[in-house]
């Protein structure tokens, strides 16, 4: 289980390295990333943050599709994302079934 | 004042209210000038080598308001203002100069449970994207004519008055016209027709408009431009309060009721705010 704001930051900014050290891509890699080649299933939690805005959410979620290699349905299998505000979760899972993978952009 | 080595005076004595946004780009200034004057990390400077205060606000609620800033010592006064007003104890300010998240915390953390989880979200949403856009693109390349000046903070404040919550975020960077116009930030092309689509011509409200339509867009490329949609879910989601953008000479303000307002000013406030004001009271 990853709770972002505990096990990442509160504040969450931004999509690469150079918006912020707490960026998108940085949990992708770091913590997603990892748990979802080890494990079945995955929660991810975003309870007690103060907010995490699109770049960073587009990046770590929609990043496992364009740049990881991860499938919608793989995804709708293994991770489990909650927050205690529902708007969050399905705007997560919309940035997760509108990405197109980058070498199929091509 | 920099430039011409001269100290500046500042009397305060017939201010008699401080506004959020105003105000925020005052201290802003003051702290850019203040790390200028001193620029090593984690000194503290003086300001009143350059800027002092005068004489202090007879209004004893505005006198307030600079003590809770700690403008008042830095501007060279002794005073100690005790801070009894409600309205001035609820102001809050921070200031950081990457994006990093845990430096704008603690003044959002503020209202967690004083105000809708869902409004303390989409705050959070949209202070988080314009500390992105600062970090990206406001200090991308120095302003002209500031060349030398390193200073690459943002500042924000907060302010509950009157069942009103505000919420202001800062930077001193190149201002959204000189940001699109570069090229860096939106291919320019496109800007160039969404110019020409809203009247082509060179008022920063025009440059206003055209990155709220580039950064709002559905059609954009999915990785880019959800930063403004986030500034605007504030106050679309919430369907009252206000947003204010002012870049430059350029002025924006969104209201859900009464819609879009654009309009230029004279004088260039030489970077860009964002201002949220929210009513925060049972209605």
């Amino acid at each position: 289980m990853l709770m972002i704001a505990t096990d990442f930051a509160k504040l969450p900014v931004g999509r690469y390295p150079k918006d912020g050290p707490f960026n998108g891509e940085k949990f992708r890699l770091e913590f997603l990333v990892p748990k979802l080649k080890d494990f079945d299933r995955v929660v991810v939690d975003l309870t007690g943050t103060l907010g995490a805005g699109s770049s960073f959410l587009d990046e770590a979620f929609g990043g496992l599709i364009r740049d990881e290699g991860f499938t919608v349905s793989q995804l709708e299998g293994k991770l489990d994302i909650r927050s205690d505000d529902d708007s969050e979760v399905v705007q997560i899972w919309e940035y997760i079934r509108s990405a197109r993978a980058r070498n199929a952009r091509h | 004042m920099l430039v011409k080595k001269r100290r500046v005076t500042i009397d305060f004595r017939e201010t008699v209210r401080f506004f959020a946004d105003g105000t925020l780009l005052f201290f802003a200034e003051l702290d850019r000038i203040g790390l200028l004057i001193e620029p090593y990390a984690g000194k503290e400077y003086h300001l009143d080598k350059v800027v002092r205060c005068r004489s202090l606000p007879r209004d004893a609620v505005a006198a307030q308001v600079l003590q809770q800033l700690n403008l008042l010592s830095k501007m060279g006064r002794r005073e100690n203002q005790e801070i009894c007003d409600d309205t001035v104890k609820y102001w809050n300010h921070a200031s950081g100069e990457f994006g990093i998240g845990s430096q704008a915390a603690p003044l959002l953390e503020h209202y967690v449970g004083k105000i809708p989880l869902r409004l303390q979200k989409d705050l959070g949403k949209g202070v988080t994207e314009a500390m992105a856009n600062c970090v990206h693109h406001a200090y991308a390349f120095p302003r002209k004519g500031e060349e030398g000046v390193k200073v690459r903070k943002w500042w924000m404040f907060s302010e509950e008055r009157d069942g009103m919550l505000t919420v202001a975020f800062c930077d001193l960077g190149v201002g959204i016209r000189s940001s699109l116009r570069s090229g860096r930030r939106w291919n320019l092309k496109e800007v160039m027709t969404l110019l020409r689509s809203f009247g082509s011509s060179e008022k920063d409200s025009l440059y206003i408009r055209v990155a709220l339509k580039l950064g709002t867009s559905s059609t954009h490329k999915i990785e880019r431009g959800k930063g403004f949609s986030d500034i605007m879910n504030v106050i679309r989601s919430e369907q009252r309060g206000n947003l204010r953008i002012y870049s430059d000479n350029g002025f924006y303000e969104y209201q859900r009721v009464q819609g879009d307002r654009f309009e230029d000013f004279k004088t260039s406030i030489k970077g860009t705010i964002i201002t949220w004001s929210i009513p925060i009271g049972s209605d």
